[in-house]
């Protein structure tokens, strides 16, 4: 077995333990309604460790396609665009429960909120990254193009993060930086249960980035072996 | 925005409806990925073995 196949068990078998740990933490050791926000809150635990993967899977995109534009090797190219594939499958995901967080507490499917608002655009700019990859045949330009994109487009993604910050928006900011240091205002069996949720999501993406990435190279590695058995 | 209390059983369904389709995305997307994976795997293998045989029957005749 490679060492790749290992670090994709890996990681499969760490995500499949911490979800397990998340999901029991969720609905059987944190309070069962929190003020306020009552019992739909257990949406919070697998909410936000899937918006902070979607972020650094677009990191990795980002980063990857710095190293294209340094190195021009075209394995970066496959990196970064691996992690805006998975940016997107963890932002469809966090958007479905987003939606039904809002419908359950704020009695809408959608409202035009900053937060919303701007990962949306978030969303459309990484689906457009893919889009423009579709129309471009030649490699080096594509990959030159989607990495423009891949840099400009975390611009989007850092806004969203700080935008419950700097505009005036209905959705709640629950972790700050205080005077004693980093503050998130939550029970400690909630912060447990909240980092196994955000430490299975992590290890759930690094185990789709493995596959993604094997995937794409088994493909080039078939197209090899077709040409020497043509030629 | 105005917080909308509902009652305990809605919240239950919306709770639901958020874990079941944040599964499925996820473990949809997942299981794609180690069906595609595996199909791979068994067709490099089939090619690597062609390209042996090929070569050691180019070999032969040479």
């Amino acid at each position: 077995m490679t060492l790749r196949m290992r670090f994709l068990y890996a990681f499969t078998g760490l995500a499949a333990l911490l979800t397990t740990a998340g999901l029991i933490g969720t609905f059987y050791k944190t309070p069962l309604e929190v003020k306020e926000i009552g019992f739909t809150q257990k949406i919070f635990y697998f909410h936000v460790p899937m918006a902070i993967t979607s972020g650094v899977a677009f990191a990795v995109t980002l980063l990857a396609s710095i190293a294209y534009l340094v190195t021009k090797d075209l394995k970066w190219d496959v990196w970064a665009r691996v992690g805006a594939e998975l940016g997107l499958v963890f932002g469809a995901a966090l958007l479905t429960m987003g939606i039904l967080w809002t419908r359950s507490t704020w009695g809408v499917w959608w409202t035009w909120d900053p937060r919303l608002t701007s990962y949306l655009v978030v969303v459309l700019l990484y689906g457009a990254y893919f889009v423009l990859r579709s129309s471009v045949d030649n490699a080096g330009e594509k990959a030159r193009y989607a990495a423009s994109i891949g840099i400009l487009g975390y611009i989007t993604v850092i806004f969203t993060m700080v935008s419950t910050r700097i505009l005036r928006t209905a959705h709640p900011v629950l972790f700050k930086l205080g005077k004693s240091g980093f503050e998130s205002g939550i029970e400690h069996q909630m912060l447990i249960t909240f980092l196994s949720a955000m430490f299975a999501m992590f290890a759930l993406c690094a185990a789709l980035l493995v596959a993604k990435v094997t995937i794409e190279n088994l493909s080039e590695e078939i197209e090899d072996l077709k040409d020497r058995i043509g030629g | 925005m105005v917080l909308k209390e509902v009652p305990l059983a809605t919240a239950i369904a919306y709770v639901a409806a958020a874990y079941i389709g944040i599964w499925v995305i996820l473990f949809g997307y997942l299981l794609s990925m180690g069906s595609k994976l595996s199909g791979l795997r068994r067709q490099v293998e089939v090619l690597t073995e062609a390209v042996e045989r090929k070569e050691k029957s180019v070999g032969t005749r040479a």
